[in-house]
């Protein structure tokens, strides 16, 4: 029995050796992929982890990077952002997911010094995230204005060429990448909503039915947003394609 | 672990320490001089105070305490602020702007007390003292523009899903160009949990009968509030002074008269044969001098069934507004 391969076991440490290593990530470098990662673990919805990037680049767009604990801030932005979107997060979970990400492999936190602490620096940072922000925390609601173009979209497709390609899926994961980039901060929802939307029907090589027809080909999205131009949708079809070629993450 | 520094070179794993320098921040520029206070209302202190960053120019300050909770800043506060300044962006003329949120932080960790200060533009008067300095009857012009005013303020919050619940003379303001703007709007459960450390006095006189008996309520509290407003901007005395809760219900009650027993709310301690059986009275006798429209619409915000009250835009469409154009 010695030559079966333990499959599972080859799956789960590779998928551990996958997650990032905080404590070795210079910096910022791993500040958004830290946001992802415990707005999973806390069973957040997608859009309120991207509510959460967007407040942790506006907090670096005012402050600098190096007076501040980067992943107190994400932390503190993960709180901020479930309150805002009525999504509440305990203290304590977001404390004890944010120290088990950083110490791979910790238990949970004992209640002494050191979950005080950090604790502590967590609900200030909270509060003073949100000075920073002015208390503006309205999120520009990218993922509503995006499902309700799929929505639109689907009923213009013929069933079966909608099924076989993934444009939906594509799509939202696109926008919820671009959340890695402060590039998001730029641009006005439907305009993202549109590019990601484009960009997905690239990569799957699949066009709008009938919009060959147009004078414009890319006219489709007009009945969504009529102020976007082909330049400036490509530029944010750019800013999307650039997340990809971050660092890549330590495998 | 605790003591690091804020500052996370490349160089040092990230430590999640605790922050100590958060106090610079919250220093940095001193923002505003305070000036004098002007008022301590039911939910806290507000001051007069001088904007230096914006050529000096004077607002008001409302300082609120906000009780922090384990989980730091309560959501409901949370998203009451957030709120207020979504509304903002709209900048109605009949809503006082806010300007700015501040907080002083220094003690936050101490009393698990939050010190917030929510900066509004500074408006002189408000319609209270207004009413007291006019030196005679306001002009049916006057009475109309600024019902309009008050009117419209109201229909703006419930068009965003916000009750005032405290519509008075007192809390809304009057510009130097007789335009009304309403203020204190939008607090409401920040300033619950406060009420109930002070013993301010709340006036009664602008609470519709479901508040005082204690059912449920919804945006017609505040079309019940602004009737007993509009009223009063024709005869600039309260219309219905009660001095205590079942005082006030008398002084209702003897003016629209005690509702039918099948529109009297179930689930009420007090019922309704508890009150005379008093007559509707003529409300053209109670403002003698009021246009015909005026009383049938202020009949109309003032009725016992919150469900059969007009609504704020109803009322924006009354003939009373609608007969001769505004000036």
């Amino acid at each position: 029995m010695k030559d079966v391969i333990d499959v599972m076991a080859l799956q789960s440490s590779r998928r551990e050796r996958r997650l990032p290593d905080y404590r070795s990530a210079s910096g910022h470098s791993m500040a958004t992929n830290f946001i992802f990662e415990c707005g999973i673990k806390l069973g957040l919805q997608p859009a309120t982890v991207a509510t959460a990037a967007i407040f942790y680049h506006k907090f670096f767009k005012e402050a600098d990077k190096n007076d501040y604990d980067c992943y107190v801030i994400c932390t503190a932005c993960l709180c901020a952002a479930g309150k805002s979107r009525d999504e509440p997060v305990r203290l304590r979970d977001a404390v004890n997911v944010a120290h088990n990400s950083i110490n791979r492999g910790s238990g949970p936190l004992e209640l002494g010094d050191e979950y005080w602490s950090m604790r502590g620096a967590v609900a200030q940072a909270e509060l003073l995230v949100l000075r920073l922000l002015g208390f503006n925390l309205d999120s520009p609601s990218t993922h509503r204005y995006l499902l309700h173009y799929l929505r639109s979209l689907q009923e213009w497709f013929p069933a079966s060429q909608w099924r076989t390609a993934p444009i939906a899926r594509t799509a939202m994961a696109f926008l919820q990448d671009f959340h890695h980039s402060p590039a998001i901060l730029d641009y006005r929802a439907p305009h993202i909503a549109v590019a990601c939307l484009t960009l997905a029907l690239h990569v799957l090589g699949v066009s709008v039915p009938l919009a060959s027809t147009l004078d414009d080909d890319a006219a489709w999205y007009s009945v969504f947003t009529k102020d976007l131009q082909k330049e400036k949708n490509w530029e944010i079809m750019e800013k999307i394609m650039q997340v990809y070629s971050r660092e890549p993450e330590p495998i | 672990m605790s003591g690091a520094s804020a500052s996370s070179t490349s160089q040092s794993p990230p430590s999640m320490a605790s922050i100590s320098d958060f106090s610079a921040l919250f220093q940095t520029a001193k923002k505003y001089e305070e000036l004098n206070v002007i008022g301590t209302g039911a939910y806290g202190t507000v001051y007069k105070a001088r904007d230096l960053h914006n050529g000096g120019q004077i607002v008001a300050m409302k300082k609120v305490k906000v009780a922090l909770t384990e989980d730091g800043i309560p959501l409901s506060t949370l998203r009451e602020i957030a709120l207020l300044r979504q509304l903002e962006a709209y900048r109605h003329p009949n809503i006082v702007r806010l300007l700015d949120v501040c907080h002083g932080g220094q003690s936050v960790e101490r009393d698990h007390q939050l010190v917030l200060f929510l900066v509004f533009e500074h408006v002189e008067q408000d319609l209270e003292s207004y009413l007291k300095r006019a030196p005679g009857p306001l002009s049916e012009n006057r009475i109309r523009s600024m019902s309009y005013d008050i009117l419209s303020g109201v229909d703006f919050l419930h068009s965003h899903r916000i009750v005032h619940r405290d519509l008075k003379p007192h809390n809304l303001l009057v510009t130097s160009a007789g335009r009304v703007k309403l203020a204190d709007f939008g607090l409401a459960k920040t300033y619950d949990t406060e009420m109930k450390l002070t013993s301010v006095v709340v006036t009664l006189w602008y609470r519709p009968p479901e508040v005082l008996l204690g059912v449920s309520y919804n945006t017609a509290v505040d079309v019940w509030s602004c009737g007993c407003v509009l009223a009063q901007l024709h005869t600039r005395s309260p219309l219905l002074p009660g001095s205590s809760d079942s005082d006030q219900l008398h002084c209702i009650f003897r003016l629209i008269g005690r509702p039918p027993r099948h529109e009297w709310p179930d689930n009420v301690a007090i019922v309704a044969d508890s009150f005379p059986e008093y007559p509707p009275r003529d409300l053209a006798s109670v403002l003698p001098r009021a246009h015909p429209h005026a009383l049938n619409m202020i009949k109309g915000m003032l009725v016992f069934d919150p469900a059969k009250r007009l609504t704020a835009l109803d009322c924006l469409e009354h003939p009373y507004f609608t007969e001769e154009p505004l000036t």
